[in-house]
């Protein structure tokens, strides 16, 4: 008898041990709001649809909160147009009361929402663009990839210290801030590790673009970089055929899932090009890499692109900072998990968001290989 | 047409009516009589006293009628063979071609034939007694055919007991079992004759007999094969007797159909007996080639693959088992030399002291070869074979005295290592200690296969030159060997591992070696379950590190292979890593990595290096770093 009384009390000691320790915040009842930027229409349309569907496929894997809540996504389109994403941002915030944003427009425009988020003072997890200035004077925007500043230097000492290039030709589009860094970053590093770049524009007309790389082929420079759009690498790869001009490109990130959505058809001209990427195809997936592959496939019958990736990958770590704060609803307490994140378990690896909002992850360098992007070396 | 008879009857039934105008009108000038068979019988005498060649055409019933009247009257045959009967044509080399059939069938230089007589039946090709499909096959017959036909009868084989009188020159008598025996005059143009080294004659005064006892499914599969691959053999099969004798008498507990011919002629017991040269034959085989292949006379007896006394008593009237039980008097000399092998010799210690002195110097040396040469030299396998066959037939003295044997190998192998270790100044960590101080599952796989060619080999004499084979490519020596240096280093983790890859060996090999020889048929069962539970306790006991050890290693092997292509950023500094490198000793996991950098590195570079390796890989990694600055 003393032995089943014994045993009885060790099991009641553990039972409501085991409850402490797994306390949630009770569910409301009321779903939990999480607002989507992005463009939805427009230029960028394939942009916004392909991220939309990895955000689809995060929440299908976790409907809902750990305490039960539903998880309800808003959509709002900005076209990329800084203008269209402040009212956006506003209209999420202020009517539809979400927790938090993800928004998947590029740089310029979320540039143009640091003084709002500030003012707002919502939570907002950049998913594709990768300024470093997005993070710079505000406490409230994150981002989810690695900054360009990490990039450019990268591609800059694999280029020198890998490939011993010595001369490079940087081709920049000086009407996007996110190329202008790009190819800035890349020039310091390049110029302070002991070679020369030559810079040519996009923006003097296709003409002068040729000239340029024809002078690029005189000069014998076998190396470009080319912090593009996918409609600008398009034409530099066709001005390299008429030339019969064969340098290695690399690019930067998301390039080859915008031309796999824009331009199918051109992808053919940048196979074998390297790009910077934070997936790659030939690396093993995580559990959680598996999983949203196994549900993407189940859903959309899409090609899954590196912007689903980031969709899914986003939202995941937004979910995850929701369900460690004790209030699901308080913007202040999810910002600051958002931003202590450590170590998530990605697609491929171990993500960390800092205090300022930085993502802590490897970087890719790729070769485009069609639909495949296959890893050359992983920076970490 | 001297070659040819002046006048022939021929006798024929209604088969061959349609041949009496054709030989009538022969080409080679012979007078030709034609009457039906059915007149013949009627008024033998008339027909038969003064002839002395006859030509006949009919079924093998009414050739055989022709053949007994040929014995009683004297006369010489020739054969008109229908286009139907293969095996006549086959059996007497008979043309096919009518007109060269003709020809032969009336030439005037017949040959003296034996003929045997079965249960006073002539026999023209052969009898049937029992089951024995795949070996009364045609060689015609598709091997597809062939295989599904052997596998329909595979369950349902019965050795069936036969008592077997000979009588010549030897008289013998064997009791046995087997599923079926075949009497054949001559067993050319039949699987029998891939079987049996063509052996036979029309003119050696003898009848060969072929029994078929295969004891075990194993041994039917291995006939089948022989059946299905081997064009002519020069040795006789494990599964097949053969017995040639001019008087054979059968008999069986359990009475048997006998089939003459394919014809069923009244049941066992069945008396086949020679009568030589009793009939005059026209006939197209080469009887000198015949003879030189066949020495007349010489009786055989081969009828080591039968089963015999003990056997006897399991195999008869049973479905053949799995596995074959053998008895010990069938393979003598192997229990002979294993019990040699299980018994203690001073030979054995003075080669065990060797072989661990030369291992220990060779893994200090961190030399292969001298450590081949002590796996060459060690004497272990043996009694661990030996050991083997003891749990399996429950032989307890040979249980002991290998066991024995083993433990006294071991211990003196221990004490000449550790005394050599610790009286040495130099105790270097080589490659090859540190290649034995990981065990895997590996180490498992290679002990089991080694165990079962150990005895393998072991069981026959031919091969027994590969054990030396076995005994490197299990080797048991060195780890004891390291092991004990372990003792002499006081390092227990040292002797754990090794000693760990010592038991690998030594239980793989026992485990295996048990169950190869329950395979080979040294015992009905696997008569000590205890032993052989202790040893599979065992083995799942070392089994669990091993595995573990083997996922270990796996890791390791991905870890590293991940380490390929990786980079690293450290402060603006750009750092390419290469042959990574994950040992873990005891509980340490040590990295040691070589990084290849353009700028100086400092200790901040070096820290955030080693943070973004925890964070990325592993918290608990020992990080070592070889630099190498690229100008």
């Amino acid at each position: 008898m003393k032995t089943y009384s014994l045993l009885f009390i060790i099991c009641v000691v553990l039972i409501t041990t085991g409850c402490e320790k797994t306390r949630k915040t009770p569910a409301t009842g009321d779903s939990i709001k999480i607002g989507v930027i992005g463009p939805m229409s427009g230029l960028d349309e394939e942009l916004g649809q392909s991220c939309l569907e990895g955000i689809k496929t995060a929440l299908k894997l976790q409907p809902t909160l750990d305490n039960g809540s539903p998880i309800e996504i808003v959509v709002e389109d900005d076209q990329n147009q800084p203008i269209l994403a402040r009212k956006a941002l506003l209209k999420l915030i202020e009517d539809d009361a979400v927790s938090a944003v993800v928004i998947i427009s590029n740089s310029e425009v979320v540039l143009a929402l640091v003084d709002l988020a500030e003012k707002l003072r919502t939570p907002i997890l950049a998913l594709t663009s990768t300024h470093p200035d997005i993070t710079k004077d505000n406490s409230y925007i994150s981002q989810l990839l690695f900054d360009d500043h990490f990039q450019a230097s990268v591609a800059s000492l694999y280029v020198r210290d890998e490939l011993l290039a010595e001369r490079v030709g940087v081709v920049v589009d000086d009407n996007n801030p996110h190329s202008e860094y790009l190819a800035n970053q890349f020039i310091n590093k390049f110029t302070s590790a002991g070679g020369t770049c030559t810079e040519l524009t996009v923006n003097n007309g296709n003409k002068q673009l040729l000239a340029g790389l024809e002078s690029l082929q005189i000069q014998g420079i076998n190396f470009l970089y080319v912090p593009l759009v996918a409609k600008h690498v398009i034409t530099i790869a066709q001005s390299l055929e008429k030339l019969d001009y064969h340098p290695v490109m690399i690019g930067s990130d998301g390039l080859q899932a915008m031309i796999l959505l824009q331009y199918p058809e051109d992808l053919h001209l940048v196979n074998g090009m390297l790009a910077t990427d934070p997936y790659s195809s030939s690396t093993p997936q995580t559990g959680y890499g598996r999983e949203i592959q196994r549900q993407f496939q189940q859903s959309f019958s899409t090609q899954g692109t590196v912007l689903a990736a980031q969709g899914a990958e986003g939202t995941s770590i937004i979910l995850s900072a929701i369900n460690r704060c004790p209030e699901q609803s308080d913007r202040s307490c999810i910002n600051q998990k958002l931003r202590s994140t450590r170590d998530f378990v990605g697609l491929l690896g171990k993500i960390s968001i800092d205090a300022q909002g930085k993502a802590e992850r490897p970087i890719f360098i790729n070769t485009i290989d069609n639909s495949r992007l296959r890893s050359v070396v992983k920076v970490y | 047409m001297a070659d040819h008879v002046p006048s022939a009857l021929f006798i024929y039934s209604k088969e061959g009516q349609d041949y009496v105008t054709k030989i009538e009108q022969n080409l080679h000038g012979a007078d030709i009589t034609s009457v039906p068979i059915e007149i013949v019988l009627a008024s033998e005498k008339e027909y038969l006293q003064n002839c002395l060649h006859v030509v006949v055409c009919g079924p093998i019933h009414v050739i055989k009628k022709v053949m007994r009247l040929a014995m009683e009257y004297q006369f010489s045959i020739g054969f008109i063979p229908l286009p139907s009967q293969l095996s006549l044509i086959s059996t007497y080399g008979l043309p096919k071609d009518f007109k060269e059939a003709v020809s032969l069938s009336l030439r005037s230089d017949p040959k003296n034939l034996d003929i045997v007589l079965c249960n006073d039946q002539i026999l023209l090709f052969k009898a049937k007694i029992g089951l024995f499909t795949l070996v009364d096959s045609l060689e015609k017959t598709s091997k597809i055919k062939l295989f599904v036909n052997g596998m329909k009868q595979l369950f349902s084989i019965h050795l069936l007991p036969f008592t077997i009188k000979t009588s010549g020159k030897n008289n013998t008598e064997l009791s046995t079992a087997a599923c079926g025996c075949l009497l054949f005059a001559n067993p050319e143009h039949s699987f029998a004759s891939r079987l049996i080294a063509h052996d036979s004659s029309f003119t050696d005064g003898l009848l060969s007999m072929v029994v078929i006892a295969p004891m075990s499914i194993i041994d039917y599969f291995r006939l089948m094969f022989r059946i299905l691959t081997v064009k002519i053999s020069s040795t006789i099969p494990d599964s097949i007797g053969f017995i040639k004798s001019p008087h054979i008498n059968l008999e069986s507990e359990n009475e048997l159909n006998v089939y003459i011919d394919g014809e069923k002629e009244g049941k066992t017991p069945v008396d086949c007996r020679v009568i030589p040269e009793a009939i005059k034959i026209n006939h197209g085989k080469d009887l000198a080639l015949e003879n030189q292949r066949s020495t007349p006379g010489s009786e055989k007896f081969i009828t080591k693959s039968l089963p015999l006394g003990k056997e006897l008593l399991k195999a008869k009237n049973k479905r053949i088992p799995f596995f074959t039980y053998a008895s010990e008097d069938r393979f003598k000399d192997l229990f002979v030399a294993l019990r040699d092998d299980a018994r203690p010799s001073s030979i054995y210690l003075v080669l065990m002291v060797l072989s661990t002195m030369l291992a220990t110097v060779g893994l200090a040396m961190n030399s292969s070869s001298v450590i081949i040469g002590a796996m060459l030299l060690a004497p272990l396998m043996a009694p661990i074979i030996a050991l083997a066959m003891g749990i399996l037939r429950m032989d307890r003295n040979m249980f002991r005295q290998s066991l024995w044997k083993i433990f006294t190998g071991v211990v003196l192998a221990l004490a000449t290592a550790a005394i050599m270790t610790l009286l040495s100044p130099y105790q270097p960590l080589t490659n090859e200690m540190q290649g034995r101080l990981n065990p895997t599952v590996l180490d498992l796989i290679v002990a089991i296969v080694a165990g079962i060619a150990g005895a393998y080999t072991k069981s026959y004499k031919e091969i027994l030159q590969s054990l030396a084979g076995v005994a490197i490519a299990v080797a048991l020596v060195p780890p004891l060997a390291t092991a004990w240096i372990g003792i002499g280093r006081l390092d227990f983790y040292f002797f754990s591992h090794a000693f760990l890859l010592f038991l690998t060996n030594f239980i793989g090999i026992v485990l295996a070696a048990t169950l190869t020889f329950r395979i080979l048929g040294f015992s009905g069962v696997v008569r000590d379950k205890r032993g052989l539970s202790i040893v599979c306790i065992f083995l799942i006991a070392v089994s669990i590190p091993l595995f573990m050890a083997y996922q270990g290693i796996t890791e390791k092997a991905a870890f590293e292979k991940a380490w390929r292509i990786e980079r690293f950023y450290v402060n603006g500094k750009y750092l390419i890593v290469q042959n990574a490198d994950l040992v873990k000793t005891g509980r340490k996991k040590v990295l040691t990595v070589e990084i290849l950098a353009r700028e100086q590195l400092g200790r901040s570079d070096l820290n955030e290096f080693k943070r973004k390796v925890m964070k990325n890989f592993s918290d608990d990694l020992v990080i070592r770093a070889k630099l190498t600055y690229i100008p």
